[in-house]
C-alpha cells in the first residue's frame, strides 16, 4: 500500500517532471493552466503515467492526463486514486 | 491448426483457380484493369463468394475471425496476386475495427451481419488540410434532439464512395482536445439525397484502380446510436483501433514480397546470359539472397506482431507501431534491390508477365503511408522512449505472454481488445526479453546445438540493443518537436525488435524444424547480419556469405519462401 504524499509534494513533483518535458524551469508551470498550452503534445504527456507508476507504485490509465488537463486537476484525481488504492 | 484446415490455404486453392485463364486474378486482366485505372470489382466479388468479409468480424459477433495471424495469412494470400483487390477488399475491417473495440454488443453484432451480407465499410480519419494530425480535424458532430448532425469531410479514404457504411472521426467539442473527438458509425443508405456526397476518386501512382476518394457531410442526421464509444473518447479509441489496423495491415506487404520474389527467381532461372542462366551467377546469388531475407525478417517481425495482439495485448501500441514502422519499409528495400536484378523487366509493363512487376512496385508504396506512415509509426515509439528505458533497466518483461507470442503452436488466447492501451507501461517484452533469450542460446552453444559464428552475431545484438537503450536514456524529452537524430535512434530500436522477435522464434521451433532453411541456423544467421548491418555493427568480412547460401535454398524452393508451414504449404508459384 503505497504511502500517499500531500497534495502540495504531488503537485510540486508534477511541476518538476513536466518542466523537465518541456525544458523550462518549474516555477514556469502553473498549476491552473492546462498542459498542452506549454507545448506538451498530448499523446507525449501519457508517457507521464510511466514517471507516476514509479513514483507512486501504483498503475494508472495514462488517459488519466487527458480527462485532467492540469497539474491542480491531475493532483486531485490521483489524490482520489491513492485514496481507493 | 494444421494446413488443411487454415482459411488462407483454402482461399489460395480458390484463387488458383481464378488466376489464370481470363479468371478475375488472371495477370493479363489484372494489368488491364490496372491500366484503365478500373476498380477490380470480379475479384472483390470472388473474395465475397469466399466468404472474406467473415475474416473480418471477431466470433464473439458472429464472424469468423478468431486469431489475427489468420487474417494475415488471408490478406498475404490476396495481396501476392493484386494489391489493388487486397486494399479495395480488406478495407471493410479497418471501417469496423472501432466498433469491434468499443461498440457494443448490439451495435457489432449488427455490423458483423452487415458485412457477412457484403456491405462494404469504409473509415473516415484524415481531412484534406490535416494528413495524420487527427486533434486538427474539422469535421463536426452536434448534438440535436434527436442524435447528432454531422458536417464537414473527410479526405483520401479508401471505400469512401464504394461504402455502405462509414467510421468517422467527428469533433464532438468546439475546443477540440484529447477529449473533443467521438466516432460515429454512418450507414450512407439511410442519409437523405443531399446530407453528404462523394468526393471523386484521386488518380494515384499506385493501387490505380481503388476507390480513393472522401465524402462531405451537410447536416447529415444519424441516430444516437451511431455513437461508437463514449462521446469524447474517439481519439483514444481511433488510436486504440489502429494498433489492429497497423500490425494486420502489413500482411500486403509480404504478400507484395513473395509476389516480387518469385517473379524474380522465375525470371534470373529463365534467362541466359553467358551461357548461363542468371540465377547461377554470383552477381545474381547475392541480391536474391538479400531480398529473400528481408522478407523473413518483415514475416518474423509480422508473425510475432499478430500473435502479439492476442498474448501481449497491453504491449500493442509498441508492437503495432514497430510492426508497421519495419515491414512496409523492409519490402519496399526489397522490392528495390529485386528491381536492379530484374533490370528493364522491372520497369516494362508489357514484356515480361503482364508487367506485374512494376505493377506491384508502385502499388506497395502505399503501404508504407497508409494507416499511420513509418515516420508517424516512428513518432510513436519516441514517446514511449522513456517508458522502453525504464522497463529494459527493470528486466521487466511478460515472459508467459512473450512465449505465447513466439510459439507457434502455443494456443492464441482470445484477443480481449479492452486491454488495449494507449501506452504500454511495461514496455516491449520481446525485446526486453532478449538477455534470457541469449542466456537459452549460451546453453545451447555449449551443447553444440547452434553454430558458434551464429551465437556471436546474436550476442552482438544484445549489445548493440544495451547500446541503444542507452542512447535513448540520453536522448532529450521531446514533447513537440522531434528531432531527426530521435527517428534514427526509433529505426535502431525496430532493428533489435526485429532481431530479438527472430531469435525468440528460432529458440522456440529449432529442437523440432525441419528444412534447408533451418539447417545449421541459416534463416536466424542471415537475418541476424541484416539486422546488425541495420544497427551499424560491423561483422566478419565473410559474414555477408550467408545469403549466398540463402540464395541456393530460394532457388530450389518448390513454393514460397517462409518460416511458416501454412505458407509453405500454400505451394503456388
Amino acid at each position: 500500500m503505497p504511502s500517499i504524499p500531500s497534495a502540495e509534494a504531488l503537485s510540486s513533483w508534477l511541476s518538476a517532471r513536466i518542466a523537465t518535458y518541456v525544458q523550462r524551469k518549474p516555477d514556469e508551470i502553473r498549476a491552473d493552466v492546462p498542459l498542452a498550452e506549454y507545448g506538451l503534445d498530448s499523446v507525449y504527456a501519457l508517457t507521464l503515467a510511466g514517471d507516476l507508476e514509479d513514483h507512486l507504485g501504483l498503475s494508472l490509465d495514462p488517459t488519466l492526463m487527458w480527462d485532467h488537463p492540469t497539474i491542480a486537476g491531475l493532483t486531485q484525481a490521483l489524490l482520489q486514486v491513492l485514496a481507493g488504492a | 491448426m494444421t494446413a488443411t484446415t487454415s482459411p488462407a490455404v483454402a482461399l489460395d486453392a480458390r484463387l488458383r483457380q481464378l488466376d489464370m485463364g481470363d479468371g478475375p486474378f488472371a495477370p493479363a486482366k489484372v494489368a488491364e484493369l490496372d491500366r484503365k485505372e478500373a476498380f477490380p470489382t470480379d475479384a472483390c466479388s470472388a473474395l465475397d463468394d469466399f466468404g472474406l468479409g467473415a475474416h473480418y468480424v471477431p466470433v464473439k459477433h458472429g464472424g469468423r475471425l478468431e486469431r489475427f495471424p489468420d487474417l494475415v495469412a488471408l490478406w498475404r494470400t490476396v495481396a501476392r496476386r493484386d494489391l489493388t483487390a487486397a486494399i479495395g477488399h480488406g478495407k471493410t475491417f479497418l471501417g469496423g475495427a472501432c466498433t469491434w473495440v468499443e461498440g457494443n454488443a448490439k451495435q457489432a453484432a449488427a455490423l458483423g451481419e452487415e458485412i457477412q451480407q457484403g456491405a462494404r465499410v469504409s473509415w473516415g480519419l484524415t481531412e484534406r488540410h490535416h494528413g495524420s494530425d487527427l486533434l486538427a480535424g474539422e469535421l463536426s458532430a452536434t448534438r440535436t434532439s434527436e442524435g447528432w448532425r454531422l458536417d464537414g469531410e473527410k479526405w483520401l479514404i479508401n471505400n469512401a464512395t464504394r461504402g455502405h457504411l462509414v467510421s468517422v472521426l467527428a469533433r464532438t467539442e468546439p475546443a477540440g482536445g484529447p477529449r473533443g473527438f467521438s466516432v460515429f458509425l454512418v450507414d450512407k443508405r439511410t442519409l437523405p439525397p443531399g446530407a453528404f456526397h462523394c468526393l471523386p476518386k484521386e488518380r494515384t501512382h499506385g493501387i490505380r484502380g481503388a476507390d480513393i476518394s472522401g465524402i462531405a457531410f451537410t447536416g447529415a442526421d444519424v441516430p444516437d446510436s451511431a455513437l461508437v464509444g463514449r462521446q469524447g473518447g474517439g481519439i483514444e479509441l481511433v488510436l486504440k483501433a489502429l494498433q489492429l489496423t497497423r500490425t494486420v495491415a502489413v500482411a500486403m506487404s509480404l504478400g507484395a514480397g513473395d509476389h516480387a520474389l518469385r517473379l524474380t527467381v522465375d525470371f534470373a532461372k529463365a534467362h541466359q546470359l553467358y551461357e548461363r542462366r542468371l540465377v547461377d551467377l554470383p552477381r545474381a546469388r547475392r541480391p536474391l539472397g538479400q531480398a529473400a531475407t528481408q522478407l523473413l525478417l518483415a514475416e518474423a517481425v509480422t508473425c510475432v506482431g499478430s500473435r502479439s495482439l492476442h498474448a501481449l495485448t497491453n504491449e500493442a501500441s509498441l508492437t503495432s507501431a514497430l510492426t508497421k514502422a519495419f515491414v512496409p519499409s523492409a519490402i519496399n528495400d526489397m522490392i528495390a534491390q529485386l528491381a536492379d536484378l530484374m533490370g528493364a523487366r522491372s520497369f516494362l509493363s508489357d514484356v515480361y508477365a503482364h508487367g506485374m512487376f512494376q505493377k506491384l512496385e508502385r502499388d506497395h508504396r502505399i503501404i508504407a503511408i497508409f494507416d499511420g506512415s513509418t515516420l508517424v509509426n516512428r513518432n510513436a515509439v519516441i514517446n514511449q522512449f522513456p517508458v522502453l528505458v525504464r522497463a529494459w533497466r527493470q528486466e521487466r518483461r511478460d515472459a508467459e505472454g512473450l512465449a505465447t507470442a513466439t510459439t507457434l503452436t502455443a494456443p492464441l488466447p482470445e484477443a480481449d481488445l479492452s486491454r488495449l492501451a494507449l501506452i504500454s507501461l511495461g514496455g516491449c517484452s520481446v525485446v526486453q526479453g532478449l538477455p534470457a533469450a541469449l542466456q537459452r542460446l549460451q546453453a545451447l552453444e555449449e551443447g553444440g546445438g547452434v553454430p558458434k559464428h551464429v551465437a556471436v552475431l546474436a550476442r552482438a545484438l544484445g549489445t548493440a540493443t544495451a547500446a541503444v537503450h542507452e542512447r535513448m536514456a540520453a536522448h532529450p524529452p521531446s514533447p513537440r518537436d522531434v528531432p531527426p537524430e530521435a527517428f534514427h535512434l526509433a529505426e535502431h530500436y525496430e532493428a533489435c525488435f526485429a532481431g530479438a522477435a527472430c531469435l525468440h522464434l528460432w529458440l522456440n521451433h529449432q529442437a523440432r524444424a525441419t528444412g534447408p532453411l533451418w539447417s545449421d541456423a541459416l534463416w536466424l544467421e542471415a537475418c541476424l547480419v541484416n539486422v546488425l548491418s541495420r544497427l551499424g555493427v560491423e561483422t566478419a568480412p565473410d559474414a555477408a556469405d550467408v545469403f549466398d547460401r540463402l540464395a541456393a535454398t530460394v532457388v530450389d524452393a518448390p513454393g514460397l519462401v517462409s518460416l511458416l508451414d501454412d505458407v509453405r504449404t500454400e505451394g503456388a508459384p
